[in-house]
């Protein structure tokens, strides 16, 4: 079973401004196991009635995906450089 | 049932209670509260920490019972399956394991300029992460270097 579920915390009152902090629930839930990933996912800050939302971004995930993404890029070229190879010989 | 067998299956449920009761303690971690740590106020300023969280574990247990043994006393020759007692195989075992851990990902900073979110960077895990893609590079320029 894999959940995906958004929690709110309870409003918090910080020099004035009313702050709720949103974060995310993934989890997979088997018999024998779980796994859990919760993660900070926004700020809504309410001001004379309204509500901005200011998004909690994770800067080192972003650019570790991206490295990941160049590493596997890399060697898919390499793999099929070493394929070319072989069809020529 | 005997009492053998009946201790020896009384044994397995505790132990299933044990495991049980780690899972749980296991998951604790994973609360959406421990995501954001309490306000922390300086001056007119005050900072909320956040970090995301991690919790995988797993547990894994079985359970075997077998005819039983032959009685000592018998010997070699005298064994017959009339001797056989029934109540006294039988065992199971179990096991557990799992992680738990937390990496800060933000830092929320509310001030008189107002409210912003400072992101933390893990330059470590970046590091290595670079360090792979450099390899991978590498590897690249090279099969096309000798290519040439």
């Amino acid at each position: 079973v894999i959940l995906d579920r958004k929690l709110n915390s309870e409003a918090l009152t910080v020099n004035g401004n009313h702050l709720t902090l949103q974060s995310q629930r993934i989890g997979i839930k088997h018999r024998l196991g779980e796994f859990v990933w919760i993660r900070p996912v926004a700020v809504l800050v309410e001001q004379g009635g309204l509500v901005r939302r200011i998004p909690v971004l994770d800067v080192t995930r972003i650019i570790t995906l991206l490295l990941w993404f160049l590493t596997l890029y890399f060697a898919v070229f390499q793999l099929g450089t070493i394929r070319k190879r072989r069809n020529v010989t | 049932v005997s009492e053998t067998k009946r201790n020896a299956f009384e044994t397995h449920l505790e132990s299933l209670d044990e495991l049980n009761d780690f899972s749980k303690r296991l998951f604790e971690a994973a609360h959406p509260q421990s995501v954001f740590g309490e306000p922390i106020e300086k001056g007119e300023y005050t900072v909320v920490p956040a970090a995301e969280v991690v919790s995988a574990g797993g547990v894994g247990y079985g359970f075997a019972s077998g005819a039983g043994g032959r009685k000592a006393r018998a010997s070699e020759t005298e064994r017959s399956e009339a001797e056989i007692d029934p109540d006294r195989a039988g065992g199971g075992g179990g096991g557990a394991g799992g992680t738990s851990r937390g990496r800060p990902v933000a830092v929320i900073n509310i001030g008189p300029e107002g409210i912003w979110v400072q992101p933390i960077v893990d330059v470590t895990k970046l590091g290595l992460a670079a360090l792979t893609t450099l390899g991978s590079m590498g590897l690249m320029f090279l099969r096309m270097k000798n290519k040439k």
